[in-house]
């Protein structure tokens, strides 16, 4: 135990984490050249090419040094504000983090929180200063902004360039020495956190866990302490590029686990894995049962393609069990699916994976947030869609998710920052200036306001500096109101959004102008309509298409105007029937591109 | 009944709007006409009936002397046989209109004259890359007269930027007060791969709004109308009896045979289009392989084409007809979804016949593709 040393890498998107982990994979010769395929941590097409680590994974590296040989354990975290909870259980089962922070960009919101979470944890921090070898690097400046955030000697700062291979060797040898070993009593009762999970088609779920207290061997009838299933260990091991079976792991070890488990919501991140026969008394803190906090209609393009969109969110349910699913139908749109997401990146990397893995093109609608609704009967009803709002005679109270919001911005962006925030109804907490030039603002704010176009808007008004980290933060009371949008009269299911009564005529105005813009003229006048209950709120009206005549016949050439118009036809099958009045695919999704 | 369309791909310059296959190349121009009458002999038995229509249109087939439009026409009645009562219709520009030409051709059979006149306003014409004037236009009509002519086209297009009502109107009134028996009045489309399209594409001219292209339709609807012309067909309007046989021939569902680049033909099953090329063209023939592409049609393009087709003119799709060409399976989607469409007020219904209404013709397009089908 005294030669292990847990790790993990705390990085904004684009830091350099996936490099600096592959350099070093390369440099303790954990993969062969053969084997290298850059970034390899991020083993999922589209992490790769997004450059973003979506779920987390973990490798054993073997070191040597002076003499003495090492087992250093990376866990990665996935670097995204929706995957927060995912982090902070990778956090808890290190020792150590590196810090990395891109010399010409510096220090960033989400870095920060998860640098918080991790002095919570009591880790060892190394400081890395990267991307040292390019233009823009402000290494001096970079290294005020951290020693003036953690409070280290400007010696203990490492810089490095993953891209050139600098510094890599130094902050393997501040790993071995800084980082201090894991503590634990191998021959306590079983205590292995499990901070991540994945599927394999043949083998089931695999857990992925570090050992807190206790032994674990190949066998061992095991519990899960949180959900308080059992199984039957039929395969402990570490992790490599690839796993390597053992017989048995001890305390400080990070390993994985496969006990025939094939339903991915039986396998919580966060649960504590012990012995069936001899438990341990309590779990370890910090478990919390996950819950989709943001929700939208996923519905398909070809409306014959329902069971096959049903079968491909099965599969990828079995490696995210924080997608959730249930039927829904609307009248716009057909039959598909309610789906609850972590967060709106989330919600797109679903949409993507639909896409790239599996050929579905689906049409999402509005997506909206978890409320609770209070009814007068005393009863608490989670509503998830905005057609699932009880009438309003029964509702006593409406209570909105909360979030607890970090946003470091440069201080010349501060004032139009702070309106932003307080325009999405936030109220500032806390102001912080991390160096004379970078500002903290902490802030309650509405889940439901970050939803639609709070990063679009954040990163315009600080041009691209300002950087945005929340976590969920309980409840409050919300005057919300059902708006619908009607075309000729007829309501729009799928168009429909719970919205707080202060934003609802302006949101209806942006909603029936921004609709105008994207239903195209057809052959009669149409009206778009935004209603609260059966009061108009917002008026627009699309006038009658007056022209359309095209392409001439000359010469007899019929086909043509035929091939044209086929092709019109069947343009116009892929947009969706309201009524008499024909809506693209992309007026579904309208609200998100509102100004 | 079928008929012949012979197309003559020069110009003396190119137009800028036009997309329509032709060159301003005089040097292919001196023997081309060989080409054609080759082309002519070897489709001899396309065609299993009389030929009751002859059209010679481009381009500018006013650019090829009466010697050569001889020989051609030569060739089409040695080869076909030619109803004695047939239209037999030539282009004309204004600037070739003089009445030694015209009489010239005249002499030789055509017996329908159409002008490309375009407009009567010389800032337009200019502005079309027109190379006649408006006076000129004029003098071409009564040139036509004096060489004999009695069925006389004019075309004029609307709908152009820059174009004011006053010169539409204009427009309209210098050629009823020439009083033509046909007019073909199109609005301009603005095509890519045309100098226009470049114009747009750059920014420099912009399609004038939907609402100012209907207004120009029901000022020209109107004069016309009163000036006594039937409305038969979308872009066509004629005095009784004159109404061209030969377009009306591409409505009817009749045979045609196309002659020349870019021409197309038709024979009930299949059509066939012949390469846009001229070298492309003239190589073909000389090594006698075939120049065109040709599509068989399935059952649902023939029937998307007889929508298309019949509601171009003002007797629209007649059921009677309809039922002898496609099975009642056809005739009942077409009955479902004509529906809504005819409580829009976009179809109207009398007689066994679906037709467009006169002032929804301009919206054509999206009533045809309601009414048409998919695989």
């Amino acid at each position: 135990m005294e030669n292990i040393r847990n790790f993990c890498i705390i990085a904004h998107i684009d830091h350099g984490k996936s490099t600096l982990a592959d350099r070093l994979l390369e440099r303790t010769h954990t993969l062969s050249e053969r084997e290298f395929q850059d970034q390899v941590l991020d083993s999922m097409d589209l992490e790769r090419e997004k450059g973003i680590t979506i779920k987390s994974h973990a490798i054993q590296m073997d070191y040597e040094l002076n003499g003495q040989k090492y087992t250093l354990n990376l866990i990665d975290t996935p670097g995204h504000v929706d995957f927060s909870y995912e982090v902070s259980r990778a956090i808890a089962s290190c020792e150590g983090a590196l810090l990395i922070v891109d010399a010409s960009q510096g220090i960033q919101a989400q870095t920060i929180s998860n640098l918080y979470l991790a002095l919570n944890h009591d880790l060892e921090i190394i400081p890395v200063i990267n991307k040292i070898d390019m233009e823009a690097a402000m290494v001096e400046d970079v290294q005020d902004q951290i020693i003036d955030l953690i409070g280290c000697k400007k010696e203990e700062i490492i810089l490095a360039s993953a891209k050139t291979g600098v510094g890599i060797d130094e902050i393997l040898e501040a790993i071995v020495s800084r980082v201090k070993p894991p503590a634990g009593d191998p021959n306590a009762p079983l205590q292995a956190l499990i901070f991540d999970s994945v599927f394999n088609p043949f083998r089931g779920i695999i857990a992925y866990f570090k050992i807190f207290n206790g032994t674990i061997k190949k066998g061992d009838k095991v519990k899960f302490f949180n959900t308080g299933h059992e199984y039957d260990a039929d395969e402990v091991g570490v992790l490599k590029l690839k796993m390597l079976p053992k017989s048995e792991l001890g305390a400080g070890n990070v390993g994985y686990i496969i006990s025939g488990v094939k339903d991915s919501k039986e396998v919580k991140v966060g649960d504590t894995v012990t012995h069936k026969d001899a438990p341990c008394k309590s779990a370890i803190e910090g478990f919390a049962d996950v819950k989709p906090m943001v929700f939208a209609g996923v519905y398909p393009v070809e409306a014959d393609e329902y069971e096959d969109l049903r079968s491909s969110l099965e599969k990828l349910q079995l490696n995210d069990a924080s997608l959730t699913f249930e039927p829904e139908s609307s009248v716009a749109l057909g039959f598909g699916f309610r789906c609850g997401f972590l967060g709106l990146l989330h919600m797109e990397i679903i949409q993507e994976r639909l896409y790239r893995e599996f050929d579905m093109d689906v049409i999402t609608t509005v997506p909206n947030v978890s409320f609770k609704v209070y009814t007068t009967k005393g009863d608490i009803i989670e509503v998830h869609n905005p057609s699932g709002l009880p009438g309003p005679t029964i509702i006593d109270y409406i209570e909105e998710p909360t979030i607890n919001a970090q946003v470091i911005t440069k201080s010349e962006y501060l004032g139009s920052v702070m309106k932003l925030c307080i325009d999405k109804r936030g109220i500032l907490r806390n102001q912080v200036f991390l160096t004379s030039d970078r500002v903290e603002i902490t802030l309650t704010m509405p889940l439901s306001e970050i939803v639609f176009d709070f990063y679009d808007k954040l990163k315009s008004i600080s041009r691209g500096y300002a950087s945005f980290d929340y976590h969920l933060d309980g409840y409050q009371e919300a005057e919300l109101v059902k708006l619908d949008i009607l075309l000729n009269s007829e309501p729009v299911d799928a168009l429909s959004s719970l919205i707080h009564r202060d934003h609802s005529y302006d949101f209806g105005r942006k909603m029936c102008e921004k609709l105008k813009e994207l239903i195209p003229r057809q052959q009669f006048d149409i009206a778009i309509q935004a209603a609260i209950g059966a009061k108009i709120i917002a008026r627009e009206t699309i006038k009658a298409l007056r022209k359309d005549v095209t392409a001439k016949c000359y010469g007899g050439d019929i086909s043509r105007k035929r091939k044209l118009l086929e092709k019109q036809k069947k343009g116009k099958k892929r947009m969706r029937q309201v009524g008499s009045v024909e809506v693209p695919q992309q007026a579904f999704l309208a609200v998100l591109k509102m100004d | 009944m079928s008929g012949i369309y012979v197309h003559i791909p020069f110009c003396h310059r190119k137009c800028h709007y036009c997309d329509f296959y032709s060159v301003a190349n005089k040097a292919r121009q001196t023997n081309f006409h060989s080409y054609l009458i080759s082309e002519i002999e070897a489709m001899a038995s396309y065609l299993t009936d009389t030929v009751k229509t002859v059209y010679f249109g481009g381009g500018t087939p006013s650019v090829l002397t009466t010697e050569q439009l001889k020989a051609i026409l030569k060739a089409i009645h040695r080869t076909h046989p030619i109803a004695n009562d047939a239209e037999i219709t030539i282009e004309v520009n204004p600037e070739d209109a003089s009445q030694e030409y015209l009489a010239g051709i005249k002499g030789l059979g055509f017996n329908r004259i159409s002008i490309g006149v375009q407009s009567f306003n010389n800032g337009t014409l200019q502005f079309l890359g027109r190379k006649h004037s408006a006076q000129d236009a004029i003098a071409s009509i009564a040139n036509a007269r004096g060489a004999g002519f009695t069925n006389i086209s004019v075309d004029l297009i609307y709908g152009i930027p820059n174009q004011t009502i006053e010169d539409w109107t204009d427009s309209i009134n210098t050629a009823l007060s020439l009083n033509p028996e046909h007019l073909s009045c199109y609005h301009l489309t603005i095509e890519p791969g045309t100098l226009f399209g470049l114009w747009e594409r750059k920014q420099r001219l912009k399609a004038i709004p939907d609402e100012n292209s209907q207004k120009y339709y029901d000022i020209l609807c109107h004069m016309l109308r009163e000036a006594g012309y039937n409305h038969y067909e979308i872009s066509n309007f004629a005095k009784v009896g004159f109404e061209s046989k030969h377009n009306s021939s591409y409505w009817n569902n009749d045979s045609y045979l196309g002659i020349g680049p870019a021409a197309h033909s038709y024979n009930g099953s299949t059509r066939q289009w012949n390469v846009s090329n001229i070298n492309k063209y003239i190589s073909c023939i000389e090594t006698k392989t075939p120049p065109f592409e040709m599509e068989e049609l399935s059952e649902i393009e023939l029937y998307n084409e007889e929508v298309i087709k019949r509601l171009r003119t003002s007797e629209g799709i007649n059921l009677k007809r309809l039922t002898t060409r496609f099975s009642h399976k056809w005739v009942e989607k077409l009955q479902r979804s004509v529906a809504p469409l005819i409580s829009l007020g976009l179809i109207n219904h009398t007689d066994n016949r679906y037709f467009i209404p006169e002032d929804k013709l301009l919206i054509s397009d999206s009533i045809m593709v309601d009414l048409i089908e998919n695989d």
